[in-house]
């Protein structure tokens, strides 16, 4: 024992990796770095492969934003495949999630008013994405380090954001005018407090009218006392993610991948409406087809329609459709800033708080819809004219034929319809927020559960009895993992929380439009 | 060559003398107390004072030396002239436990002395030159050559030749031949050390090889044991087998692990199948390791390696033997719990003095075998239509009619189509084996041992060029050894070493269904696709850039496998040293003590370069690159005291301690997106990521001691005691003490067993054997990159406790008839306690793993081997060996609260331990069963598939392995084959699974009309019914079905479990030896060349379409899936052999 201690003395200090800091020894000087970790991880779902697992693989096929063109994955024939999704959940759970939990514990304990408050919104952000595929979650138990971790009802979940927002913006709304000593380490706002503040009342606003089916008053409540509080108006309140080399956008990795390609209800949509808006999101088509242009302009941007089978897929169908835009597609290079909350979306939301009826603050329907279309219009560099030349927010465009023989997506003008019906006008909104929207296909995804727009194309093949192609799934189920490792949890959450089997056509709490 | 006994001698024949002449010498007395003490004894027990065992290491050692240890051995009192003793040869000699008069006469080899042994007195006394030979016969004399070798063909150095009836005599030299001249009807005596004598009349022949015969009553097979110790195989009380080094340089394979299949009960190689540079997996009585390696520990000299053996030259290697469990290896430590493989390098001990040197030619050429079965009906396209850009062969029959080319080079179809846009549709039967080139190595070795009084020095140099069967997977190697054993002084030693060793590969392949596996593209080419027209694989395009050839441009996970060969290079440079210096002093008669430090270094220095279009990353090509190292430092101290308490009591007690240094650290850098494509530096890329660093440092201190008692030589216990501090451990529990106790008796020595017997012996021994882990496990840790923190999601525990091993085992060994039949059997039962692992939690408790203690892993088996040798005459035997080993892994117990632990998954399946069932259980997706056990099929006629990998479909453990060697050997041939049998054990194929899903076995020919009916004629073996319970006579078509069950993204792992059971050919060596009086007029020594053939064919293989035992990768959770290997290969070899 004496030649143990006498020359073990420096065996601790062997056993510490100086490259390395450990948790515990975390302090004020590297807090920073983590709220950027968890602002950065948080839009992407922590890495490229959740984000293909997730995003790129389920909410972009499903919001029809893209049609996934690689034969051997099927989630565009509605199969949706617990390994999968694993990655994605895991990755929000292992890489997000104690980020957030972090920061927000560590501004509580320090008493760091301001950055609490941010990193309560952030946690109302990242989660409402996740419980949105799923419904039942991990929320309130998350962390508590023990071998079960229980769910949460997503009804329950949602009001909890509520609260949640509430804190924050009693937080924010105290410390109006000031700059959090994050600095540049919030790559979103730079420590604005009052930004952060729209940010939170206008996150509370799409919650709010996310829950309007499902609870009437709680959304009424929480969309006007959003719009009292205070919510994005100006593009240059939006609150983005932004990208640098060592931060670049995940699509800029994806889009080599080559897994997928513009969906034809985008061909339809954009072209029918001649949108300037087409060159921001997709690329020209290796090979167009010049045949299903409209008259007076060019359009290079072709489409293919969801669901397609193997066979098709193997035809050479990247080559005739449209990747994504230049931006998303050099590896390497940054690519855009991830959107998080746009004033254009503000707008829709009112527009749609307005045509309930609610007071959503000296404006109607139709100015808040023409605010949202011109407020994605400009975020995009447009002038406001649509590729014919002529006034875009006034124009009867409506979607064409994505090729020659097809028939348009649907008889949605871009003019606002001031005596049409109510359903008509909310369609109308949901069908311009889904093209605002993009590339944020999460939020497209729930829009289109929650409202039914907009009208899309059915898939042209379903490899999963259960959802027919005229159908799209409305969650994903549970995750392998979770069978795996927190089986009791799961099983409780199926037989307690879900109000379904654990498949993809049992509905979310808040999707019960009639 | 191996050197069975480490001495030149010559026995001489002892007559009477006339003991006056002794009485003309001065004569010295010595006794002492000893002596005395013995002498009453001996007076009663001189009957039995021959079988007296003598131990004798001496190196260079004046005779007086060697005598007098051999009186102090024996007990004996001591007579000679010490005038003539001090001028006598220094003596070399290295025997265990022999007889007195053995001893002595070895002693005094070529030295002018024979000796006499009466009542307890040894008389030295000087050869009488002139006493009076008795007369020669008038028979003709004639020359005589030969070669003596023993039963297994290994030759023997020194033994001595004598015309009986004179003083006429030689010995064989260090190649085993020998040349006297005697009269043509002489009688000649061999004699050996160990084997017994046997007389052969030289009947007019000239030329004799004669085979000696272990002598199974002073067996002395030496086994290298813990800490560098050389025992006595029959003193061991564990079970540990040698390997005949022969073997491994002449049926050479450039990963010296390889060449160890087969060859040991219990001990399972497994190749990564992915070319040369390949690592090799080695099991010794199955896994046990939930987080760390179940792999054995290398020593080398008596030092712990850092790593393994794979890259060591086998012409450098004297002997390895294989300690097969924790009690063999208890000494070593922490790492020995799975077994230890120790090897001993050449030191030119016991070479002819002067300079010999050897020099060795083996050349091997390696070829692919394919035992997948393609389809050559269809090709490309889905749905019967055919598609010149489609990856599927789902296209119509092959008609031979003009189809459009596939070609995206615009200047392709001018320049090498003749300006035709069409090919005809025909099947390309070779287009997958047209990718593979016969696999070279060739091997040359130097090797030069320079041999003086005082010190022996060896050299070793081995070149080794080896090509892969995929063209640019080369391998130059460069292994430079120098060891020196010197005599500082008569009671200091000094032993030294230093390796250098270089390899340089070429282009390291990449594995399993890894995006630069050029195997992932090649095995699914479309059965139409013309090797002329991929080997073509890159071209310019308008602006200059470099593109690839492909039939589906961008496809993401496909592309064109030449490409991929030839565009994706993967080269890996290592440099290895391992040095060794000890010294070691002989204190007094009983006490010795040695000191002694080595380290082994190995750097390497790695790169991956992607050339542009490389699908799908790489943006005017992309590069990473690696630089590492790492070392490992021993430093050990021993103390040794060794006493005979008493006649029958011996005693040997050793104490030491060990200090461990262990130091890596990496250095890496990456980008993509070059300024210049295909540029392959840092400085060309545009957004440089963060150099990416690794350190690891841990320190192990450790005390031993271990003792052996041995009674009459017949009873020997075995008592081992170490206690380890590691730095990885939390303070309070830093410290841990693991003991081993063994027994071992010889029976035959103790008591009366029938004749049959010659040789018997039990054992038993339990060890205990503590284990650390890596460091840095007692922190969570927070990683910083980019600018920003990220939390580390393995939550550590600062309480962690060592883990332990405990084993138990019994063995026996007996040899029957002189020999002829031997039967060794071991029983086993090892549990591996408290193992550091981490364990998944759900993620939502905040981090998604736990590391703790826990498992207990029960490891319960037997090995036995059995031989026989047929004919053990001189000219012709044959020597049959059968080895058999079955082992049980089973979870006992995982960790509280846990029942299963996934450890690795991928998109085929999940690799789990489930308490209460084997180790490594393997799980998919499945089919949806009833209760009945049928499968549900749905209403498209395809089954029902679980969403989940829950379905448990394999486990890769073996049931039993057996290996089969037969040798034979007339004169100076020799012939021996291995055959290995493996029986159970299952795995998936991923490779099937794509290759299905794609079209191009052979067995998704049937049913493309859509006439296939599952459970009906497809997976005849399963019965299926419809959700309705009726029995399934849905029609599905060929294609639909493989879709469902094959494919990459999501494929059912049931459809696709393949049995391992397997019968193979493992290996054919033929040797022939020149006679020595070929050579006695050209400038060799010895010549020797052998014909070897390894892994000639399967005799059977239940899996059909791949070697179950290529693998995807060595890491434990990689067991029991195929994924994209390369082909196994034969191959056949020659090896030329020159002394000098």
């Amino acid at each position: 024992m004496i030649f143990g201690t006498s020359c073990t003395k420096d065996f601790n200090e062997i056993n510490t990796n100086t490259k390395v800091l450990t948790v515990d020894g975390l302090d004020q000087s590297s807090y920073g770095f983590v709220v950027k970790r968890a602002l950065y991880s948080g839009v992407y779902f922590d890495n490229s492969t959740s984000f293909l697992r997730g995003h790129a693989a389920f909410s972009d096929i499903y919001s029809n934003y893209q049609t996934h063109t690689h034969p051997d994955f099927y989630s565009d024939n509605f199969v949706l495949n617990g390994a999968w999704l694993d990655a994605f959940y895991g990755g929000f759970y292992t890489g997000v999630a104690p980020q957030v939990k972090y920061a927000e514990d560590y501004a509580v304990t320090n008493k760091y008013d301001i950055e609490n408050a941010m990193m309560k919104v952030w946690r109302v952000y990242v989660y409402h994405r996740i419980t949105d595929f799923w419904g039942p979650i991990p929320y309130s138990k998350f962390g508590n380090g023990e071998k079960t971790v229980p769910y949460d009802k997503q009804e329950d979940i949602y009001k909890d954001f509520f609260i949640t927002l509430d804190q924050a913006v009693a937080l924010l709304k105290s410390n109006r005018g000031k700059t959090s000593f994050l600095g540049a380490q919030d790559v979103m706002y730079a420590g604005n407090v009052d930004k952060w503040l729209k940010l939170a009342n206008t996150l509370r606003l799409r919650l709010a009218l996310r829950v309007k089916y499902a609870d009437a008053a709680l959304a009424k409540t929480n969309a006007e006392k959003a719009i009292a509080d205070g919510v994005i108006e100006s593009n240059a309140d939006n609150a983005t993610v932004k990208s640098a080399i060592a931060f670049a956008n995940k699509y800029n990795t994806l889009t080599a991948w080559s897994d997928f390609r513009m969906s034809a209800d985008m061909e339809s949509v954009l072209k029918g409406y001649a949108d300037p808006r087409a060159a921001k999101f997709f690329s020209a088509a290796g090979t167009s087809d010049p045949s299903d242009d409209p008259a007076g302009f060019t359009f290079n941007f072709e489409g293919i329609r969801n669901g397609q089978t193997k066979i098709a897929k193997q035809s050479g169908i990247n080559a005739v459709s449209s990747n994504m835009a230049p931006a998303y597609l050099t590896v390497g290079d940054k690519g855009p800033d991830w959107p998080v909350l746009r004033a254009a979306e503000a707008y829709f939301l009112r527009a749609e708080g307005a045509l309930e009826g609610w007071n959503m603050g000296g404006g109607s329907t139709k100015s808040f819809y023409e605010s949202g279309i011109s407020a994605s219009l400009s975020e995009h560099g447009s002038d406001g004219k649509n590729l014919a030349g002529n006034p875009y927010v006034s124009s009867t465009n409506v979607p064409v034929g994505y090729d020659s023989q097809s028939v348009p997506v649907s008889t949605i003008p871009v003019a606002f319809q001031a005596s049409a019906s109510k359903e008509r006008v909310l369609e109308q909104i949901i069908t311009q927020k889904w093209i605002a929207l993009y590339p944020d296909s999460e939020e497209a995804w729930a829009e289109r559960r929650r409202t039914n727009y907009p009208t899309l194309y059915d898939r042209i093949l379903s490899e999963n009895p259960d959802i027919p192609v005229n159908k799209i799934p409305r969650r994903v189920p549970f995750v392998g993992i979770e069978y795996n490792n927190n089986r009791t949890a799961v099983e409780a959450a199926v037989a307690t929380m879900l109000g379904g089997p654990d498949n993809g056509v049992t509905k979310l709490w808040w999707d019960k439009k009639p | 060559m191996k050197l069975k006994i480490l001495i030149k001698g010559v026995v001489c024949g002892y007559r009477n003398n006339n003991p006056a002449g002794l009485l003309k010498s001065k004569l010295v007395f010595i006794m002492n107390l000893t002596a005395v003490i013995l002498t009453l004894s001996c007076l009663t027990v001189s009957a039995a004072g021959f079988a007296q065992k003598i131990t004798l290491s001496e190196r260079n050692a004046p005779l007086k030396t060697v005598l007098q240890e051999i009186r102090k051995q024996s007990g004996y009192q001591l007579v000679y002239n010490s005038d003539l003793i001090e001028k006598a040869k220094f003596v070399n000699i290295n025997v265990q436990r022999v007889s007195l008069k053995d001893a002595l006469t070895l002693s005094l080899a070529n030295q002018p002395f024979t000796f006499q042994i009466t009542e307890n007195i040894i008389l030295i006394k000087p050869i009488n030159v002139s006493a009076p030979l008795k007369s020669e016969t008038t028979a003709q004399r004639i020359e005589i050559r030969g070669k003596v070798s023993d039963t297994k063909g290994e030759t023997l150095i020194g033994v001595s030749v004598i015309v009986k009836g004179t003083t006429n005599g030689t010995s064989t030299d260090v190649e085993g031949n020998f040349y006297i001249n005697a009269p043509a009807d002489a009688i000649l005596i061999f004699k050996y050390i160990g084997f017994v004598t046997q007389e052969v009349p030289v009947n007019g022949q000239s030329t004799l090889d004669i085979r000696l015969r272990e002598d199974m009553q002073s067996l002395s097979e030496v086994v290298v044991t813990a800490l560098g110790i050389q025992r006595n195989k029959k003193s061991l009380s564990y079970a540990a087998q040698n390997i005949t080094t022969s073997e491994l340089t002449q049926a050479r394979s450039t990963n010296l692990l390889e060449g160890l299949g087969g060859k040991v009960a219990g001990l399972t190689i497994t190749n990564s199948g992915s070319g040369v540079g390949a690592a090799s997996k080695v099991l010794l009585r199955g896994n046990r390791s939930i987080s760390g390696s179940s792999q054995p520990l290398y020593i080398v000299d008596g030092i712990t390696l850092n790593g393994d053996i794979s890259n060591l030259s086998p012409d450098d290697i004297e002997s390895l033997s294989v300690l097969k469990g924790a009690n063999a290896a208890a000494l070593y430590g922490s790492r020995a719990n799975n077994g230890a493989i120790v090897v001993v390098t050449k030191s030119g001990k016991g070479a002819t003095k002067g300079v010999t040197s050897n020099v060795g030619f083996t050349f091997n050429g390696n070829d692919p075998i394919i035992l997948t079965k393609y389809q050559n009906q269809y090709g490309q396209g889905a749905g019967g239509v055919y598609s010149p850009s489609s990856v599927t062969s789902w296209g119509p029959k092959f008609d031979g009619s003009p189809v459009r080319h596939w070609s995206n080079d615009p200047n392709f179809i001018t320049n090498q189509l003749g300006g035709s846009t069409t090919y005809a549709y025909n099947a390309q039967p070779d287009n997958i084996k047209d990718f593979f080139q016969l696999g070279r190595s060739f091997a040359t070795n130097l090797s030069v041992n320079i041999n003086s009084e005082k010190s022996n020095v060896a050299l070793g140099y081995t070149h080794t060029d080896a090509s892969g069967i995929i063209q640019g997977n080369n391998l130059g190697s460069h292994n430079l050894s120098m060891r020196m054993l010197s005599d500082l002084n008569k009671n200091l030693k000094l032993d030294s070493k230093i390796n250098y060793i270089r390899q340089d590969f070429k282009n390291v392949l990449f594995s399993g269904e890894s995006f630069n596996n050029p195997m992932r593209y090649l095995y699914q080419i479309p059965r139409n696709i013309r090797t002329s027209d991929l080997e073509h694989y890159e071209f310019a395009n308008a602006a200059g850039q470099v593109k690839q050839h492909f039939y589906s441009p961008n496809f993401n996970g496909a592309g064109n496998p030449y490409w991929t060969r030839n565009n994706i290079e993967n080269p890996l440079e290592l440099e290895r040293v391992l040095g060794m210096l000890s010294l070691s002093y002989k204190i007094s008669e009983n006490w010795s003590i040695q000191g002694r430090s080595a380290l082994d270094r190995s750097n390497s220095m790695g790169e991956t370069r992607l050339h542009n279009d490389t699908y799908v990353i790489a943006a005017n090509g992309s590069y990473s690159r690696v630089n590492s190292n790492s070392f490992e430092w021993n430093t050990d101290a021993l103390l040794t005291f060794s006493k005979d308490l008493s006649k029958n009591f011996k005693i040997n007690l050793n104490a030491g301690a060990n200090n461990r240094i262990y130091k890596a650290n990496a250095l890496g850098g990456s980008g993509a997106n070059f300024q210049i494509q295909n540029l392959f530096s840092l400085a060309n890329t545009l957004d440089p990521r963060p150099a990416d660093t690794y350190e690891r440092h841990k320190e192990v201190q450790s005390v031993y001691g271990f003792g052996d008692l041995s009674f009459k030589d017949a009873i020997f216990l075995n008592i081992t005691g170490r206690n380890d501090w590691s730095s990885t451990l939390p303070s309070n529990n830093r410290s841990y003490f693991y003991p081993s106790v063994g027994l071992s008796a010889i029976l035959t020595d103790l008591v009366e067993l029938p004749k049959f017997f010659t040789y018997a012996k039990v054992r038993a021994s339990y060890a205990e054997v503590g284990n650390d882990t890596d460091p840095y496990n007692l922190s969570r840790t927070a990683s910083i990159s980019n600018g920003t923190i990220s939390l580390s999601s393995v939550l550590p525990n600062a309480n962690l406790r060592p883990e332990s091993t405990h084993s138990t085992e019994l063995g026996l060994e007996l040899r029957m008839l002189e020999g002829k039949l031997r039967f060794d059997a071991t029983a086993y039962k090892t549990n591996t306690f408290d193992q550091l692992f981490a364990s998944p939690v759900p993620v939502g408790s905040g981090v998604s793993s736990v590391f703790q203690n826990g498992a207990d892993i029960q490891n319960k088996g037997f090995e036995a081997s059995l031989g026989t040798s047929l004919f053990s005459e001189r000219a012709f035997n044959w020597d049959i060996d059968l080895n058999f080993s079955k082992n049980k892994s089973t979870v006992l117990e995982i960790a509280e609260g846990f029942n299963q632990l996934s450890q690795a998954s991928d998109y085929i399946r999940i690799y789990k331990l489930v308490k209460g069932q084997p180790f490594g259980d393997i799980y998919s997706r499945g089919y949806v069963r009833d209760a009945q056990g049928r499968v549900i099929v749905s209403s498209n006629g395809l089954p029902q598939i679980t969403t989940g990998q829950d379905v448990q479909v394999a486990n890769f453990n073996p049931d039993w392995l057996a290996g089969i060697n037969n040798s034979f050997r007339y004169k100076n041939f020799s012939l021996s084959t291995l055959i290995d049998v493996r029986k159970g054990g299952s795995f998936i194929s991923f490779t099937e699974a794509i290759e299905s899903g794609v079209g191009v076995l052979d067995y998704t020919e049937q049913g493309r009309d859509g006439s296939l009916v599952f459970g009906g004629n497809i997976f005849t073996n399963e019965t299926a019914v419809t959700q309705s319970g009726a029995a399934n006579t849905i029609n599905v078509s060929s294609e639909r079905l493989w879709n469902h069950l094959g494919g990459v993204g999501a494929p059912v792992g049931e459809s696709f479990v393949r049995d391992a059971t397997n019968i193979r050919l493992r290996e054919f060596v033929f040797g022939y030896q020149l006679p020595a009086e070929l050579l006695s007029k050209t400038p060799f020594r010895s010549a020797r060349f052998s014909l070897v053939g390894r892994n000639l064919f399967f005799l059977y293989n239940k899996s059909e379409y791949v070697d179950p035992e290529m693998v995807t990768d060595v890491a434990n959770s990689s067991e029991g899936r195929e994924s994209l290997s390369l082909p196994t290969t034969r191959s056949f070899g020659l090896s030329l052999n020159f002394g000098f």
